[in-house]
């Protein structure tokens, strides 16, 4: 599927692809509407105080001060409270994906407690299944947020919090960090897939396996610059280098749309670009510059890593 | 003049024991059992509430006494609002945990 | 009390060959500097605040510059960041507090019948330090470290780890300097309000700004404690290495940010309120009525000041609380709307008591009623927690915070300086090019910001430098960018016409607005002294109500104080309930003193700044000096002198000067004093408590204070106690003078010995090994250095007294010390208390 990149309504909490946001936006429609008879029922008071000439009555200031708040209040925290409980609300068989915020990437990982399959920067989803985002940070305090699908939670070092998602939409959507994060947290964001729930099933199986590498000999070339130039000691390739976690699991790299965290369409081009100067593209990213690579290297490794589908 | 204020203080006080409950009850020392806390909370929410709701009689009654401007008068009737708002604040603080069975709804 | 009926005819003679006039002149000059009148100090706080209120306009424009456009690269991320950053710290501890302090410390005494605040040189003090602490943050940009953590500096992020070099540290130190003068101005205020209304003028008849004014100070005391506190936590970490926010080791990020908004709550509140109570000044002068329901608005402006204190975790949803929390936070949130309710209705049944007049303030007016109620209504939105999961983070919240802090306080702020500015000039600004200005801001605000609602909602999350185009967010930033165009279009309007009328404005005459208060009762420029005698006030309305005051030769009014036999500076003290005149009140001549002891202050903090403690010990031996100047004076108290004043049979009455006795206004600041001291060791206690709730597990590993220290410092703090309250009763009473001395001398041993036994107590606590630790060594730190004070005072007061410089009667300094020493030993003994129950084996 096409990169939702530069697409409209893709972020946002509007277009609503799940459950949550679903219950927000109604929340939304009927406070927008509530509090909008209330401004300009207010505002035509000012106007008729300031031009007509009926002195005003204690019971003015009865009625807008305490009984108007009151009943708004009352109304308020019984239709946010409701919502609130729906939304945080999971279910025994709730599918776990455990997230962990790092400056400036999301490391993924789905059925944490069995299968622990890895991955990064873009989420695949169920639809209509109820899902337990388990959020973490190996840094600073980072946000999920994916707007058409779900209110936000924080990813605060030391603490694991769990937001619960049902998405009911198949789709792609785009999510971005949502708490400051240093140089580049406007570049933190990510692409969500959200598939038919058989289709995510089968999608979980097909990924969870070693990388599809090097399926043509000239490839071959562009793992040899992999493993020499020690990419190996941050990022893990399933099958090829396994272990590091420092960096982006990159077994399924060349099929994820984006590049560096939703922010650029994934293709050679940009991924030779990528390896080469990241600290231009990403100001305040953890991984250093390989531009002591030569351009022969270079293209044969963004081909090498561009064909891990 | 401090009668005036009195309310707002068992408002204060109120609050801080509220929010100590709900610490007490829901943080990882899990001092306090759920079921526990929401009956103190609710005693404490009976006890400030009654008496504002005293101060706020009292000072109604104060208010019409004499008419006209004179300091008592204002002070009652300043007194009557700051209770009124003080009790309908201490009765909201305690919606969270009369509606929630549990720390985490 | 001490009521000392013989004439004691030794209070310090002032400077006798200067008449009344040349005893309140100003000085002329560089010393200007030295004065410490408040209308001088009023105009340097509001001219410094719009200052820095352009520069972080003009940072603003940048930022809405590089955000034109998706993709734009116009700033890079970094200069970005600093932008963002430094304009919301400028915004609100450098222009927003100033700003209001400006105007309290300007218009209180004229309000209340006073000839100047009753603290002038803490006023002084006070502007000292904001100005130096404003330029050591701005200074931050010369040397490439501006802050560009968000103006609220959360953690981790702004530790050392994730902040290297010296940018978090220019905003931890300089703002902690600029804030001495909030709360210097907030025990000011009080005292102020409090201790030298004139006769008549009972709590029920004073301006109704003066109870906005009030209480915002008391909020002021409690709210910025809790930062004060998280500041010093998080510089000691940057600097020494303390583990206070350090999961590592047991800390943790939201502590933090319970800190920070238990204070960034209340200080929004803290900004809109006086503003508030600046329209309820302005808005009956244009209808010609008085405030409709004052008792209403009174209430509601005090029940706001306690409600706006539980709302601080309302910044915090999103970070995984329980629900339970969420659900109070949110109704409290939502409770803040009714005393909010009153205020406006009160506002609009005002309005409708009469045609108002459109001058240009009215037009602010309506403008803030227009854009402050659309913004609390957003606020009432955010308030729900599922909307805010949504809107969090957004720009949909930026669009509400300006709303409400532009409506609530930059456009009352015009208005108020149409209003007043002929107050300090003599001059009337353009209603013309003021109108103009009106609708330039109003048209370019709400183009600007009511965008960004839908901004938000479209999914922009807030604090990005840039953002990719095609998603929806491109078409609204422009508009918003241009908006801020017109915004700014408007303020420099509002700047050419003040430079303008300085010269062309018309003359204003005696009471140009035809308004109540007793600050228009002098034609403009009213004299420095504003009241040649200080009148008998019957109404709260005192220039529509009593004609005598406005007919006739405004220094020909009948009233307290006119003379002035010492040839000092003086005003009436008034008993802080009942407003009756008490006292006479001696007031500061201009002295250097205050601006030194800042510039002490402030070689310190640079020194922690640059890490050369050697010049923090400079700053420190300075400021001590110029402290010791500022006090070493008598404190006139014995005396008693002629008021001015007849009682009920026409009989001339006289007053005690400085009394010694809880009535006084040094007294009444000082329990100001003692409840920020409070309130800051509150907040340390609330981190301790808050750790060991929540990080059980490392609270119990840390290791335990010495019991038997423990035991003996909470001896040592009864000990102080006693010494302290017999220290309070002898100078009540005027006791023997070498028993005040012994109980100096005892004071000062004890006050080391608390420290000391303090300091074993905590020995075998390793403050490095969790934080838990860490904050019991900050508790025991900050007992420790209310101890300096009182080994300082209690040395001061005993030297003093050798030296032969107290005469009889002059005790308020140790009725004063007295106060200090119960409240600490409290401390003491509380401290103590808490490190015994630490201290039990487990």
């Amino acid at each position: 599927m096409e990169s939702v990149l530069n697409t409209f309504n893709a972020q946002s909490a509007l277009a609503t692809a799940g459950g949550g946001a679903a219950a927000v936006f109604d929340l939304t429609l009927g406070m927008v509407i509530a509090f909008g008879v209330v401004f300009v029922g207010v505002m035509a008071l000012v106007w008729f105080a300031a031009t007509r000439d009926t002195p005003a009555k204690t019971w003015w200031v009865w009625s807008g001060g305490i009984i108007l708040p009151l009943v708004a209040i009352a109304v308020l925290l019984f239709a946010s409270t409701s919502a609130l409980l729906s939304m945080t609300r999971t279910t025994d068989d709730a599918f776990t994906i455990e997230i962990t915020g790092n400056q400036f990437w999301w490391d993924v990982v789905y059925d944490p407690d069995g299968a622990a399959i890895r991955d990064a920067n873009e989420i695949f989803l169920p639809a209509g299944r109820t899902i337990d985002l388990r959020l973490k940070s190996n840094d600073v305090i980072h946000s999920l947020w994916i707007p058409s699908i779900s209110g936000k939670m924080d990813m605060i070092p030391g603490r694991t919090n769990v937001l619960t998602i049902t998405p009911t939409q198949p789709g792609r959507y785009r999510g971005q960090c949502a708490e400051f994060c240093g140089l580049s947290h406007p570049k933190m964001a990510f692409e969500v897939v959200v598939l038919p729930a058989e289709d995510f099933d089968a999608w979980l199986a097909d990924t969870r396996g070693e990388a599809r590498d090097a399926a043509m000999p000239e490839l071959l070339d562009g793992r040899q610059v992999f493993l020499d130039a020690g990419c190996a000691a941050c990022h893990a390739i399933r099958g090829v280098a396994e272990g590091a976690r420092l960096g982006p699991d990159l077994t399924r790299i060349g099929a994820r749309a984006t590049l560096g965290a939703g922010m650029w369409r994934m293709n050679q081009g940009n991924l030779a670009g990528w390896i080469a100067d990241v600290s231009d593209m990403k100001p305040g990213a953890q991984m250093p510059d390989y531009n002591h690579l030569s351009g022969p290297q270079l293209r044969a490794l963004s081909a090498y890593l561009v064909s891990l589908k | 003049m401090t009668r005036a204020i009195r309310p707002a203080l068992i408002w204060a006080l109120h609050f801080v024991a509220i929010y100590a409950l709900i610490s007490a009850a829901c943080a990882p020392r899990q001092l306090m059992d759920v079921d526990v806390m929401r009956a103190t909370a609710s005693l404490i929410t009976l006890g400030g509430a009654i008496l504002v709701l005293f101060w706020l009689l009292s000072a109604g009654r104060a208010a019409r006494q004499t008419a006209g401007d004179t300091t008592d008068v204002v002070i009652a009737r300043i007194t009557w609002w700051c209770a009124l708002i003080s009790l309908c604040a201490i009765t909201l603080n305690l919606a969270p945990i009369a509606f929630l069975g549990t720390c985490t709804g | 009390m001490s009521d000392t009926s013989q004439t004691y005819s030794g209070a310090k003679r002032g400077e006798p060959d200067k008449s009344f006039e040349e005893v309140w002149a100003t000085p002329k000059g560089a010393a200007v500097l030295s004065s410490v009148s408040h209308r001088v100090v009023g105009k340097r706080f509001l001219i410094t605040g719009f200052i820095f209120f352009l520069i972080a306009g003009v940072l603003a424009l940048l930022v809405r510059l590089q955000l034109m456009v998706p993709e734009n690269t116009f700033l890079d991320s970094e200069t970005y960041n600093q932008f963002f950053t430094m304009h919301g710290t400028i915004m609100m501890f450098l222009f927003a507090i100033p700003m209001l302090e400006g105007f309290a410390v300007y218009l209180i005494p004229l309000m209340i019948g006073a000839r100047d605040l009753v603290f002038p040189r803490l006023g002084a003090f006070g502007y000292y330090c904001y100005l130096f602490g404003g330029i050591i943050v701005l200074s931050s940009f010369i040397f490439d470290a501006a802050p560009m953590g968000g103006w609220f500096m959360y953690v981790p992020l702004s530790t050392s780890q994730y902040t290297e070099g010296m940018s978090a540290d220019f905003w931890l130190i300089g703002i902690t300097l600029a804030e001495i003068a909030s709360v210097t101005a907030a025990i000011e205020i009080i005292a102020a309000i409090l201790c030298s209304r004139a006769p008549g003028m009972t709590l029920t008849k004073m301006p109704v700004l003066m109870w906005y004014l009030l209480v915002t100070a008391f909020m002021i005391a409690i709210g910025f404690p809790p930062l004060i506190i998280g500041s010093i936590l998080l510089e000691a970490e940057r600097l020494l290495g303390l583990p206070f926010f350090d999961i590592a080791l047991g800390g943790d990020p939201l502590l933090w940010q319970h800190l920070f908004w238990l204070f960034g709550h209340p200080e929004v509140y803290i900004i809109f309120l006086p503003a508030a109570g600046m329209v309820a000044t302005m808005l009956p002068v244009f209808v010609r009525q008085p405030l409709f329901g004052y008792g209403f608005a009174v209430a509601a402006v005090i029940t706001m000041g306690f409600l706006s204190f539980g709302l601080w975790a309302h910044h915090m949803f999103a970070t995984g609380l329980p629900v339970m929390s969420l659900s109070l936070f949110s109704a409290a949130s939502t409770m803040v709307a009714v005393p909010t309710g009153v205020q406006i209705f009160c506002f609009i049944a005002t309005l409708s008591l009469g045609k108002p007049r459109m001058a240009v303030p009215m037009y602010f007016i309506l403008g803030f009623l227009f854009i402050f109620v659309l913004g609390g209504l957003t606020g009432v939105m955010l308030a729900a927690v599922p909307f805010n999961l949504q809107a969090h983070d957004s720009y949909f919240v930026v669009a509400h915070l300006h709303y409400v802090l532009i409506g609530g306080f930059v456009f009352p702020m015009f208005g108020a300086l149409y209003y007043w500015v002929p107050h300090f000039t003599g001059r009337m600004m353009s209603d013309r090019l003021g109108k103009w200005a009106f609708w330039l801001m109003f048209s370019g605000f709400n183009l600007a910001f009511f965008m960004m609602h839908l901004t938000g909602m479209r999914g922009m999350p807030r604090r990005v430098a840039s953002y990719p185009a095609g998603l929806g967010w491109d078409r609204l930033n422009m508009l918003s960018t241009v908006g801020a165009f017109i915004l700014a279009a408007g303020i420099a309007v509002f700047i050419v016409d003040f430079f303008r009328h300085r010269t062309k404005g018309p003359l204003a005459g005696r009471d140009p607005w035809g308004a109540a208060t007793l600050e228009w009762l002098y034609p403009p420029v009213a004299p420095g002294y504003n009241f040649r005698a200080i009148p008998e006030i019957t109404s709260r309305e005192p220039l529509w109500d009593q004609p005598n005051l406005t007919t006739g030769d405004p220094a020909q009014i009948d009233g307290a104080l006119r003379d002035s036999v010492d040839h000092r500076r003086e005003t009436i003290g008034s008993d802080p309930i009942s407003g009756a005149p008490i006292q006479i009140l001696r007031l500061p001549h201009p002295t250097w003193f205050p601006l030194i002891a800042a510039a002490g202050l402030a070689i310190l903090f640079t020194g922690a700044l640059v890490s050369w403690y050697w010049l923090s010990g400079v700053g420190a031996v300075i400021a001590l000096i110029a402290i010791t100047g500022w006090m070493w004076e008598p404190s006139d108290s014995g005396a008693r002198r002629n008021s001015g004043l007849h009682d009920a049979r026409g009989k001339p009455v006289s007053l005690p000067v400085n009394i010694v006795d809880r009535r006084s206004h040094l007294y009444v600041g000082l329990t100001g004093t003692l409840l920020i001291l409070s309130a800051l060791y509150a907040s340390i206690l609330f981190a301790g408590f808050y750790l060991w709730n929540t990080q059980p597990d490392f609270a119990n590993a840390t290791q335990r204070p010495a019991r038997m220290f423990a035991l003996f410092t909470f001896g040592i703090g009864v000990a102080l106690f006693a010494l302290s309250w017999m220290s309070s009763r002898i100078a009540q009473f005027d006791g023997p003078r070498f028993l005040a001395f012994a109980i100096n001398i005892l004071l000062a041993i004890g006050s080391v010995g608390a420290a000391l036994t303090l300091f074993l107590a905590l020995r075998p606590v390793d403050p490095y090994s969790t934080a838990f630790a860490a904050v019991g060594w900050a508790l025991g730190a900050f007992t420790g250095a209310n101890m300096a004070v009182v080994l300082y005072w209690s040395l001061f007061n005993g030297l003093r007294k050798l030296c032969g410089c107290v005469a009889a009667g002059q005790t308020l300094p140790d009725f004063l010390l007295g106060a200090y020493g119960k409240a600490t030993a409290l401390m003491v003994v509380f401290t103590a208390g808490a490190f015994l129950v630490a201290g039990a084996p487990q």
